[in-house]
């Protein structure tokens, strides 16, 4: 076995902890990578750049409509009530927008239906959301699905051209039966019965 | 044709005075529905009066109180009194909404049994208030002995980034202690709220708005040793302008009213109502 990792795995390593949010993970998979060569043949290496590669579905942002919000008081209120849950890195009120803009941090498990609630404890009503979340897509009985923090959504197109295409590019990873993580940006919305579809706007496969 | 006074106690539906002095809302006076979500509290320091015509006729006190979110629709306040000045010749009444003129230990139920949002930042919503207080002091200032008292109060309104308007009213019933019983009283209440296109702005900036509150009070006459006080009890109306800042979690309130109908069995008239109020907002959890 060779002590030193091939040029095509070292790089594939420090390309995907490229993607890692974290500053010092990127440094220790380079330092890795270059000291593999004495402790690591090339197959644990790959093996090890999968295991550290982020692999998590998760929210990325998500923006909230809420009805009922007056005040400054109000919008302080809810503002605290996110910014309390862990997995926030920033909230943003707006009174005159009557809506807000949460962004997310890495590796968070947080769902839509906890804002939904954080809103409904201070007494206003959350209505339509639009997401971007990272997760993964799948065939459920015909219909394409997306898992999302533990959370299953049937994906529908927006009636747009660039989602009719983004949705025909998840149809393509399906039917590969491809396990890549894809980044979906999207409005959640609610059919009469309850049933909730998020009507995508852009797709981007995620590194 | 009908006279002023007619048409301006037209104008008070009966509500009672029993709503958040300082709260997210902003009547200083009048009733008007709580904002407290679930998990919020609120401690609010008010300084209020009343002055007479006549000297020695004034009132004042500091009110602290503390409220808290049992649900996002079910709030209970507690305040204590600190009395700067007593007044005894003027009818009793309710000062501002949520804390008695008294010199009792009060406390307060609300609930919001009915909300609906009817767009971007607009709601109408409804409260009903239970409440009750216990004196401090074995006798008033008057010389009575003082007892409990009981309310039970209602506030209906319109909240919106641009108008608001509350009407409500309610009644509070005095015990009776050893043939000493102040009179009960009759609250109503209406208030007009309104937020101009400059004063729009976008939380977090500060936001400020004005009110015009009206409040109505009957009180029945009193009974000192089972016998009735000719001399006590009295309506009157009175409208002012009040206004409410709020910034973040910190809320300033204050206003005046002025009489426009007292009748007083006898008693001094009032020449003005004031209240001013400083609320700060926080979350435990």
């Amino acid at each position: 076995m060779s002590s030193e990792p091939s040029p095509s795995v070292r790089s594939a390593f420090v390309r995907a902890l490229g993607a890692s949010p974290s500053p010092r993970l990127r440094r220790t998979a380079v330092a890795l990578a270059d000291a593999g060569r004495a402790a690591l043949g090339p197959q644990a290496l790959l093996l090890l750049l999968l295991s550290a590669a982020p692999a998590h579905a998760e929210y990325r942002r998500i923006e909230l409509k809420i009805l009922g919000m007056d005040c400054a008081t109000c919008a302080h209120g809810v503002r605290v009530a996110m910014q309390k849950l862990d997995g926030v890195a920033t909230v943003e009120l707006s009174l005159e927008r009557a809506h807000a803009e949460v962004g997310l941090k890495p590796n968070n498990r947080l769902t839509l239906d906890q804002f939904r609630q954080v809103v409904k404890r201070n007494g206003f009503e959350p209505k339509q959301a639009a997401v971007t979340a990272t997760g993964t897509v799948r065939d459920a009985g015909g219909t394409i699905v997306f898992d999302v923090s533990g959370v299953t959504t049937p994906l529908v197109v927006a009636p747009d051209r660039s989602a009719r295409e983004a949705l025909q590019q998840l149809k393509t990873a399906v039917s590969a039966k491809s396990t890549a993580l894809f980044e979906i940006t999207g409005t959640v919305q609610q059919a009469r019965d309850g049933v909730e579809s998020i009507a995508i706007t852009s797709v981007k496969p995620r590194q | 044709m009908l006279g002023a006074r007619t048409i301006i106690a037209c104008l008070f539906l009966t509500a009672a005075p029993h709503v958040a002095a300082g709260s997210g809302h902003g009547p200083v006076f009048g009733g008007a529905p709580p904002t407290l979500g679930k998990g919020g509290w609120q401690l609010d320091q008010a300084w209020m009066g009343r002055l007479g015509q006549g000297r020695g006729d004034d009132e004042q006190m500091l009110r602290t109180m503390l409220s808290v979110g049992i649900t996002e629709d079910l709030q209970i306040s507690a305040s204590l009194p600190i009395t700067l000045n007593s007044g005894i010749y003027m009818p009793r009444g309710r000062t501002m909404a949520m804390m008695a003129t008294t010199q009792d230990l009060e406390a307060i139920a609300g609930w919001r049994f009915q909300r609906r949002a009817i767009g971007a930042g607009a709601r109408l919503e409804s409260t009903a208030f239970a409440g009750v207080t216990a004196p401090l002091q074995q006798y008033r200032a008057d010389g009575m002995r003082a007892a409990p008292s009981v309310h039970l109060s209602a506030a209906s309104g319109y909240a919106s980034r641009t108008h608001y308007f509350w009407a409500g009213g309610g009644y509070q019933h005095y015990g009776d202690r050893e043939g000493d019983q102040m009179g009960s009283s009759v609250f109503y209440s209406a208030v007009y709220g309104y937020r101009p296109p400059f004063l729009r702005l976008d939380y977090p900036k500060p936001d400020l708005r004005f009110f015009v509150e009206a409040i109505g009070e009957h009180t029945a006459r009193g009974q000192h040793h089972g016998l009735e006080m000719v001399v006590s009890g009295g309506d009157s109306i009175l409208v002012g302008p009040t206004a409410l800042l709020l910034y973040k979690q910190y809320g300033l309130a204050g206003g005046l009213l002025f009489p426009v109908y007292q009748q007083t069995n006898f008693q001094p008239h009032e020449k003005f109502r004031f209240g001013v109020n400083f609320s700060y907002f926080f979350w435990l959890r």
